[in-house]
């Protein structure tokens, strides 16, 4: 072989060797380290990224919003890439407005991850930006987050609730009790991407669902004004505090819910703010009702047809049932003797009269009257933690129970409960489920009286409030039919406080045709005890401002 | 003697040359060929291929041997191949550039179209990226603005505005009351717009 040929055979050769191994490794990662490579090349290129749903929107009745989702900034640090803590925080405390020790202390975590400040203000974050742009900072970085916010602010917070936690869901309120509606669900979105993080091509992508939005039926300008009221009440009368319900009772609408305290809504978790001013004490909270409870027993004479409104009754200055003597709650004027019609009973407010009704209503009749009103069942109000009524089972009866539960004692309900039921006579005795959103499930309604007894309730109420205890709830223009309360409050160890008092009133207006049932409850007034000075002239406020804001014409003249 | 005259004497000199007789015999050199290479092999020397009249020179008439190349014998001659006429073929200048074409469109299809179309959808998704970032940004001002202009509607903020300007709840309300046979009958076309 001549030694050109040799050449070029070893040349063959080396290629062919070449060729070979290159096979080989080819073989090798096309097929035996080809899943794993194929997973690790993933892991470096593919990212998923959480498509956030925007959570609904709460509206009122008239599209006003309550409570909206707003993108905000959040500065977060990475301690460890951090050089000059101090420094930076020097630099930041400013912009974003936290104590320089604070950001000192953060950014000297032993962490890879702190928040520096969270959902801060888009321009906020925009600063902060330029900051670590034009002093070239490591280890801080400005993210978006979505933040909860309630642009009326001190507007129906115990009502709106909350929204918090990791997920940054719903905790209290209508943001917890619609929290499956407002929240949506989230989507995610699979893309690769190269070395620097520029997206290449989307690989996947499930699209987030909105949160739907939710339409109250609430009526943003009344409740304002109901909680204005309420809380000039507290103020007036000193009261601990006090809470109010506005209802269509055709509709079962709820127009107002208004508690007192009454704080910025955006600041619902401060610490300023006590456990018991969070609650919204018109579902949650029960009391006793004291004479506003009085109609549940009228009407229970009448719907027995035992009584008619003309019916008069003999009645002295108290009425004693076994050992337990009641007494009238004003004694003064009261003649030993007298002659008061079931109207008069109601419109003056008499225990001794009402104490008598009930004994002659019975205690079958009653108890079944007061479960038709649903005071002892919950009303299923699309609101959490709403509270049933309480009354002592039928069989535990005292002797002495015939005798407080006619006037309002020995049971407790939920102001929510009282103004549905004074709604049931307003709607010609049908009672209609209240509710607080628009699109929620049909409401149920049930009859609890006659449309007659209905109508006599009604005309005895106004009487109450025309020449009765409720004077003071008069609106001008307007008829109005209601009852005041004055319920002695319970003690913790059992009995009544002396000087603590739930002053009431609820009524309808206007009273021929309702279209408001307005109720007032201001818990433990010091200045002013009697439901007729404290609660009834807030009504009559209300109830003139609810009117003309909801556009109803006052009543004809006769 | 001077070099003008020695090169005019061997110029005379070169022209006096005149092949020699077995010079001219040997013109047709096809038919003697043979015999002159057997001669040759035979002698071991040239055949004389030029004479030269070198009798000015020696003084009488001499002759010299042109050096002759070489020639191999062939001791059998081979056949000649048949030759025929053969005409140079025209390269095909269409089928060439058809083949550029192909070779072209499939380092097109193969490699630059890849890249193409890779660049085109990585356009494409900075696009997406760049739309959706626009989409966010958009969304955040729109509910900005939504919470402003609900701030802005609050019934705390209106009834400062309100009281700000001087305007307040009605100490006292009157309602006029219209008798039927007064009120305008609906759709009263001198009372429409009113």
């Amino acid at each position: 072989m001549s030694r050109t040929n040799k050449r070029l055979a070893l040349f063959m050769g080396l290629a062919m060797v070449f060729l070979v191994v290159l096979f080989g490794r080819t073989f090798y990662v096309q097929v035996i380290a080809a899943p794993a490579l194929q997973e690790k090349g993933e892991g470096q290129s593919l990212r998923s990224i959480a498509l956030e749903a925007p959570r609904g929107t709460i509206y009122d009745r008239d599209g006003q919003a309550l409570a909206v989702s707003q993108t905000m900034a959040s500065v977060y640090a990475n301690p460890r890439q951090v050089d000059k803590a101090a420094e930076l925080a020097q630099m930041l405390a400013p912009v974003l407005e936290v104590p320089e020790e604070d950001l000192v202390e953060k950014l000297s975590a032993d962490s890879g991850f702190r928040y520096l400040a969270r959902r801060v203000e888009q321009s906020v974050g925009k600063q902060v930006q330029a900051l670590i742009e034009e002093h070239d900072v490591a280890g801080v970085g400005v993210c978006p987050e979505v933040k909860r916010v309630y642009p009326k602010g001190a507007l129906a917070p115990q009502l709106l609730g909350l929204v918090g936690g990791d997920d940054y869901a719903g905790l209290a309120g209508l943001e917890l009790q619609y929290e499956d509606l407002l929240s949506g669900t989230p989507g995610e979105q699979q893309v690769i991407s190269d070395l620097a993080g520029n997206r290449l091509s989307t690989v996947s992508v499930e699209e987030a669902q909105p949160g739907t939005d939710v339409a109250l039926t609430i009526d943003a300008d009344v409740q304002y004004e109901t909680e204005k009221v309420l809380t000039d009440v507290v103020e007036e009368f000193q009261a601990v505090k006090a809470c109010a319900v506005v209802l269509d009772p055709s509709t079962g609408e709820i127009i107002a819910m208004a508690n007192t305290p009454v704080f910025d809504a955006n600041g619902y978790a401060s610490s300023d703010i006590g456990e018991s001013d969070r609650r919204n004490m018109a579902v949650t909270d029960q009391y006793e009702p004291g004479s506003t409870f009085k109609m549940v027993t009228t009407a229970a004479a009448l719907e027995a047809g035992l009584v008619t409104p003309e019916t008069s009754f003999r009645l002295g200055k108290d009425i004693t049932v076994y050992d337990v003597t009641i007494h009238e709650a004003h004694e003064e004027g009261v003649p030993e003797m007298r002659d008061l019609t079931v109207t008069e009973i109601l419109a003056q407010s008499s225990n001794v009269g009402t104490v008598k009704l009930g004994l002659e209503v019975g205690k079958a009749r009653l108890v079944e009257m007061i479960r038709k009103f649903g005071f002892t069942e919950k009303l299923d109000v699309d609101f959490p933690g709403e509270t049933g009524g309480q009354m002592l089972p039928p069989e535990k009866w005292s002797g002495t129970t015939i005798a407080n539960v006619p006037i309002g004692h020995g049971v407790a309900v939920s102001p929510l409960q009282l103004a549905a039921a004074y709604a049931a006579i307003a709607n010609d005795g049908v009672l209609i489920q209240p509710h607080l959103a628009k699109e929620h499930a049909e409401p149920w309604s049930r009859r609890v009286v006659s449309e007659d007894v209905a109508a006599q309730l009604r005309q005895m109420l106004t009487v109450t409030v025309d020449d009765g205890t409720g004077k003071l709830a008069r609106v001008a223009g307007y008829k109005v039919a209601g009852k005041t309360g004055t319920a002695q409050k319970v003690k913790e160890g059992g009995g009544y406080y002396q000087d603590h008092v739930v002053a009431s009133f609820v009524g309808m207006v206007p009273a021929d045709d309702p279209r408001l049932v307005i109720l007032v409850t201001v818990d433990d007034p010091a200045t002013q005890h009697l439901g007729a000075y404290v609660a009834a002239p807030a009504f009559a406020d209300i109830a003139a401002f609810s009117l003309r804001a909801l556009g109803i014409p006052p009543t004809p003249a006769e | 003697m001077t070099s003008i005259a020695r090169l005019a004497w061997m110029a005379d000199w070169e022209e006096s040359v005149s092949a020699s007789s077995v010079a001219r015999r040997s013109g047709t050199r096809g038919a003697t060929e043979t015999r002159a290479a057997a001669r040759t092999q035979a002698t071991g020397r040239t055949p004389v291929t030029a004479r030269v009249d070198a009798s000015r020179y020696y003084g009488r008439e001499a002759t010299a041997r042109v050096p002759q190349p070489t020639r191999e014998t062939v001791a059998a001659p081979r056949p000649l191949p048949e030759l025929r006429v053969v005409t140079r073929r025209q390269p095909r200048w269409g089928l060439i550039a058809m083949a550029l074409v192909m070779t072209a469109a499939l380092l097109a299809a193969c490699i630059i179209a890849p890249m193409l179309i890779h660049s085109a959808s990585t356009g494409v998704e900075s696009t997406i990226g760049q739309l959706e970032s626009q989409q966010k940004e958009l969304a955040a001002a729109n509910s900005a603005l939504s919470a402003q202009i609900s701030a802005l509607s609050s019934p705390e903020r209106v009834a400062e505005q309100a009281n700000r300007l001087g305007l307040g709840p009605a100490v006292s309300v009157y309602y006029v009351e219209a008798g039927v046979e007064t009120a305008a009958p609906e759709g009263e076309p001198s009372t429409t717009g009113r």
